[in-house]
């Protein structure tokens, strides 16, 4: 066989097996192409792939265990806890503290009244302090006619000030955990024959039609000669006298 | 001839020893870029600034009774409630949403009457949470050049009034929408994979919501105080019935039709046959849109860089405050297919780096507003484990906000933080630890996002 038609015949093999090549590469390049241009779906929602959302804070008390009557040690040691040698507990008071669940979450929470030391008011009033100070005859009521928004001048306690602080709980063991700190700090709030008066009462007693919506218990007690509630409005405590014996 | 064949025959050689290698020639980078951020009414590219600002001039359009506004409504214009300090930014408005709760604890939305005085039997808005705080009649509008009645409802009394027994209420302040676009873009995976790196008993809930344009199709919602939204589009659709009173393809039943004058069985004005009801232009794309092209709300640079905010930034981490404040997140690659498959990220969202500071999901931290919105998926139950649970706050923008929280309760940042509770306990004990200098850095980085 001369060289000719061997070198014509690889010649035409390579053409062939090169045409084959590029047929291939176009026929991949566009398999790519029309893969890059077709949109990605993302997944879908999948509730087999969700966590299952974080339970509520443990925060229910099992209804056969009532939490423990308060002993004033035990106040003592939580006005300790959260406000340090800046204020301690009113005793000039015939009933100085009560408790209830105030924010309705479930767990039970403190209501304390509270002196500050003299030297300590700049503690007390300290705009970075660990407590919200307010007047909740300042607080508007959600829904209602609303008060002052936000308060002309900022709450301040002065020297004498008896102060009602409202220890919120956190867990089954309420205010007694060391856990529990968020404290609202009540101006003009401490008056006389201070109870306890539970969501229940308030929402299904006779006055219901004449209260607020109320998030959890309530302190009720007599202010300025008023008898009313002091109630959580989901942001804040607020004071709501009208239509309350 | 055969010298030609062989050249060919060597230059084959060659192109098939290129070819394959340029065909698996590496991808270029795949890597993230940060999102274009800045507080101003410039384009992030997915649209061109002129597109951009029509989009603009439409979310700003301010409508009337004869667009269809009404009959019950919150305000006349996006921008009447999405401004600050740019169009689409907050504002101080709020909203007002209430029900009642039933016998078995279960949140149920409110019933109204409207209508109903001088012993008129009146018209039912029935079992839903949104109080409208604003009505169209009783009203008689004039045409301002011609001078002609064009709203004839003097006696008509559509104004909505909460009623004592749907006593379970809150405050909802207007959100932010500057980088949503951004938002939208995160992958359903992104969202769902967040719990997973959160501690136990801080796990944020997922919400699955239906994408509006995409029948049937659900997606994870990330927009609204309840994650009651997955898509731009879905929102603009709800909120221009919603809050605007304007039905539009999305949503073509009125809430009321009571003195309400304006038909809304019109077919869309692009002749797809669609009936587009009081909104013939779409004009819920261009507010889509509009939102899609907006920035990321920029920090203050100058505040950023002092050194009070940059260790606030370290005690943000520190504490734990971005368990659920996440500062970074990064967007879908462009080209992905999302809202159900009625959205494809663009390149000027695409694979982006944000920093929301949320992870998006909701939360029981203490401040729960008692209110359920988004239903069980594929039925009209709504959630109730999602009622005392809030979406974790946005923080980008947040120095453009005066009044805190979703209800605008609170007015200093201590207090705000302080107000959390719950999920956050933990978390807020670190910062109760904090000197005040320490505490005043934190805000100080607060107040450079």
């Amino acid at each position: 066989m001369s060289r000719g038609p061997l070198t014509a015949l690889l010649i035409c093999v390579m053409i062939v097996s090169a045409g084959s090549l590029l047929s291939s590469c176009a026929r991949r390049s566009e398999q790519a192409k029309a893969t890059q241009e077709q949109p990605r779906a993302e997944s879908a929602p999948s509730a087999a792939t969700s966590p299952a959302p974080s339970p509520t804070p443990p925060t229910v008390r099992p209804a056969n265990e009532p939490p423990a009557p308060p002993k004033p040690g035990e106040v003592q040691e939580v006005v300790a806890r959260v406000f340090g040698k800046v204020a301690n507990p009113d005793t000039s008071l015939s009933t100085n503290f009560v408790v209830g669940d105030f924010n309705g979450d479930g767990s039970e929470d403190l209501a304390v009244a509270v002196k500050a030391d003299p030297a300590q008011l700049g503690e007390i009033n300290n705009e970075m302090a660990n407590w919200t100070l307010e007047d909740p005859k300042l607080v508007s009521i959600p829904g209602q006619a609303k008060g002052p928004r936000p308060p002309g001048k900022p709450v301040h306690a002065e020297k004498g000030d008896s102060l009602l602080a409202i220890i919120h709980g956190f867990g089954p063991q309420g205010w007694r955990n060391a856990e529990a700190r968020q404290t609202f700090l009540l101006k003009n709030a401490v008056g006389n024959s201070m109870q306890t008066e539970t969501a229940t009462v308030l929402r299904h007693g006779k006055e219901r039609q004449k209260l607020p919506p109320v998030r959890g218990d309530a302190i009720r007690q007599t202010l300025g000669g008023k008898a009313g509630i002091i109630f959580w409005t989901g942001a804040k405590y607020a004071w709501y006298s009208a239509g309350v014996g | 001839m055969t010298k030609f064949l062989k050249v060919f025959a060597l230059l084959l050689c060659a192109a098939v020893l290129v070819i394959p290698m340029w065909m698996s020639r590496p991808v270029e980078s795949q890597g993230a870029t940060e999102a274009p951020t800045g507080m101003d009414t410039l384009t992030n590219n997915m649209v061109t600034q002129a597109v951009h600002d029509g989009d603009r001039v439409t979310f700003e359009e301010r409508d009337g009774v004869q667009k269809g506004l009404g009959p019950v409504y919150n305000a006349q214009s996006c921008a009447e409630c999405h401004q600050n300090p740019v169009t689409g930014g907050i504002s101080q408005i709020s909203e007002l949403r209430a029900g009642h709760n039933d016998g078995n604890g279960n949140f149920v939305p409110a019933t109204l009457k409207i209508n109903d005085d001088g012993g008129l039997p009146g018209v039912t808005i029935a079992n839903r949470s949104l109080i409208n705080q604003r009505a169209t009649c009783p009203g008689v509008v004039t045409d301002p050049v011609t001078h002609a009645i064009i709203y004839n409802h003097p006696n008509e009394q559509a104004q909505e009034r909460v009623p004592g027994a749907e006593n379970v209420r809150t405050r909802r302040m207007t959100t932010n929408l500057l980088g949503l676009g951004f938002v939208e873009a995160i992958s359903n995976t992104t969202l769902q994979n967040i719990p997973n790196g959160q501690p136990n008993g801080m796990k944020g809930q997922l919400t699955t919501v239906p994408v509006a344009e995409a029948p049937g199709q659900f997606r994870i919602g990330r927009f609204g105080w309840k994650d009651q939204d997955a898509s731009l589009l879905t929102f603009s659709g709800g909120a221009y019935l919603n809050e605007m009173g304007i039905t539009n393809r999305l949503n073509t039943s009125e809430v009321t039709t009571l003195c309400d004058d304006v038909p809304d069985n019109t077919l869309c004005n692009d002749g797809s046959g669609h009936v587009c009801a009081e909104d013939p232009d779409n004009d819920i794309d261009a507010f889509a849109q509009f939102m899609r092209a907006t920035k990321a709300p920029s920090r203050d640079a100058a505040l950023a860089a002092t050194n009070d905010a940059q260790v606030g930034a370290s005690l943000f981490h520190a504490i734990g405050c971005d368990i659920c404040h996440i500062q970074t997140l990064t967007t879908a690659p462009a080209g992905t297919l999302i809202n159900g498959g009625a959205f494809t990220v663009p390149a000027a969202l695409g694979n982006k780096i944000i920093h929301p500071f949320s992870d998006f999901l909701l939360h029981n931290i203490g401040t729960g507003d008692g209110i359920a919105q988004v239903n069980i998926p594929g039925t009209n139950t709504l959630d109730q484990t999602m009622k005392n649970k809030m979406r974790t706050a946005p923080l980008w923008g947040m120095r453009t906000r005066n009044e805190l929280m979703h209800d605008g309760e609170n007015y200093t940042r201590n207090e705000a933080i302080l107000r959390h509770a719950g999920e956050a306990n933990g978390v807020i004990n670190n910062y109760i630890f904090l000197s005040t200098t320490q505490k005043n850095q934190l805000v100080a980085f607060l107040n450079s996002l």
